[in-house]
């Protein structure tokens, strides 16, 4: 909760604060950096997604790089209802633009329209903004791409890019080890040393998820 | 001009889907599909390379007669709907659960008054076994062994009311659609030009060659 100067501006999303701030969105990205590690590399070689899977008590894991299209997945950090329902609204948009336009989607359109949904909720009354930060990569006409959705509903094109806990860290050493022309199996093994180097238990290889998207 | 019977019913025989054979059989493992390619607007060939033959996921397709748009259009619908069924579950739809989808999407049609106008087989493999479907613009279904839509129709029931049997080979299957199919071509104005055919078996969905369909249509 914030002090006494924005009180009360960060009790509905639609509000901003006299700073021009939209508080409850800030919130909502506090609840991507709580959620598990999700990385996503591409290079001109393809995309890379991976994540940590959280397996709690006797649950079944669920997966965390989810399939969108043939060349499209996506994977997401935060609040898993709130991912769920982004990932089906995804591929209900991804058929959609093959019944239009007898083509796979681009990831750029793609992208951009799940940013506009979740703009919608930071804009309408009594709705509260999407708690996850939301990973699309895959390859299409236009190569390889990937694109960072945030819960305010920005767009980002990313090299490279790590979301949830200990993301600054994780992004600190993609940095330090990115190229342009890293292959599929380079990016494979830096998603992974990524993961194992920010989660500080022993982690399983079975406990990382990894999908890769060549360009052919 | 749609003739109804007193029971507010359409007869498809009176005014069939128009200008199409399509043709689909059971066998001992799988399904045969036929089509021709023929598209007519009354006695003008509209074109000579109509795809009336479609893949909607690995183990069911789907025929079309009918309306062009009304069909293309449903076989679209029905490819996504099934996509997103396999993308949100990771296992694919049954052909059965393809079938009474498409159903679904033209009852609803049948009743707000503006049906689709198609007739349309949709057929496959599947844990319970082979299908043939047979959908009319009312929405009605109903698991054939075998099954025959458009103009032409009438032709290929003939041949195949003669010769399909229960415990058909798959290489039997195959020459008996294509005849059935070939008698339509022969005699139905309002098809011709070649066909496209496949078979459907535990291996998924193998289409017939050019050259496959020719030296089967010879050794008849």
């Amino acid at each position: 909760m914030l002090g006494p100067q924005s009180m009360g501006y960060d009790r509905t999303s639609i509000m901003y604060s006299p700073e021009g701030r939209l508080i409850q969105v800030e919130y909502a990205r506090e609840s991507v950096r709580r959620g598990s590690i999700a990385v996503g590399i591409k290079s001109k070689n393809g995309v890379v997604l991976a994540g940590l899977l959280r397996v709690v008590d006797l649950n079944e894991p669920d997966a965390k790089v989810h399939k969108i299209d043939e060349k499209v997945y996506a994977t997401f950090a935060g609040v898993a209802a709130d991912g769920r329902v982004l990932i089906s609204r995804a591929r209900l948009e991804a058929q959609i633009f093959r019944m239009t336009y007898d083509l796979p989607t681009d990831i750029k359109g793609l992208s951009t329209k799940i940013g506009d949904y979740c703009q919608l909720y930071t804009q309408q009354g009594g709705v509260r903004p999407f708690g996850v930060g939301l990973l699309i990569g895959g390859v299409d006409d236009t190569g390889s791409s990937l694109y960072y959705v945030d819960p305010g509903g920005g767009v980002i094109s990313v090299k490279a890019k790590a979301i949830g806990e200990g993301d600054t860290e994780a992004i600190s050493i993609l940095k330090e080890k990115y190229k342009e022309d890293l292959t599929i199996e380079e990016m494979e093994e830096l998603a992974k040393d990524v993961i194992k180097k920010i989660v500080k238990d022993e982690v399983e290889e079975k406990d990382i998820m990894v999908v890769s998207i060549p360009l052919e | 001009m749609n003739m109804m019977n007193n029971y507010g019913q359409q007869n498809p025989f009176e005014n069939p889907m128009k200008g199409t054979t399509t043709v689909a059989l059971r066998f001992k493992d799988g399904v045969v599909v036929a089509t021709d390619r023929r598209a007519s607007a009354g006695t003008f060939v509209a074109s000579k390379r109509a795809k009336k033959l479609h893949q909607l996921n690995d183990y069911t397709v789907a025929t079309i007669a009918g309306l062009v748009a009304d069909a293309q259009y449903l076989v679209n619908l029905t490819k996504a709907n099934l996509n997103l069924y396999e993308l949100n579950r990771g296992y694919p739809p049954t052909t059965k659960m393809a079938g009474n989808l498409l159903a679904s999407i033209l009852y609803e049609q049948f009743r707000s008054y503006m049906p689709f106008y198609v007739a349309m087989l949709v057929c496959g493999l599947d844990k319970y076994g082979p299908h043939v479907y047979n959908l009319d613009a009312s929405g009605a279904i109903i698991d054939e062994d075998y099954a025959s839509t458009g103009s032409g129709s009438l032709f290929s029931y003939g041949v195949l009311e003669a010769f399909w049997k229960e415990g058909l080979t798959e290489d039997e299957a195959i020459k008996l659609g294509l005849r059935a199919l070939s008698t339509s071509i022969s005699r139905d104005t309002a098809t011709g030009n070649g066909m496209d055919a496949l078979v459907v078996n535990k291996d998924g969905i193998r289409w017939l060659t050019e050259e496959e369909i020719k030296k089967i249509l010879e050794e008849l």
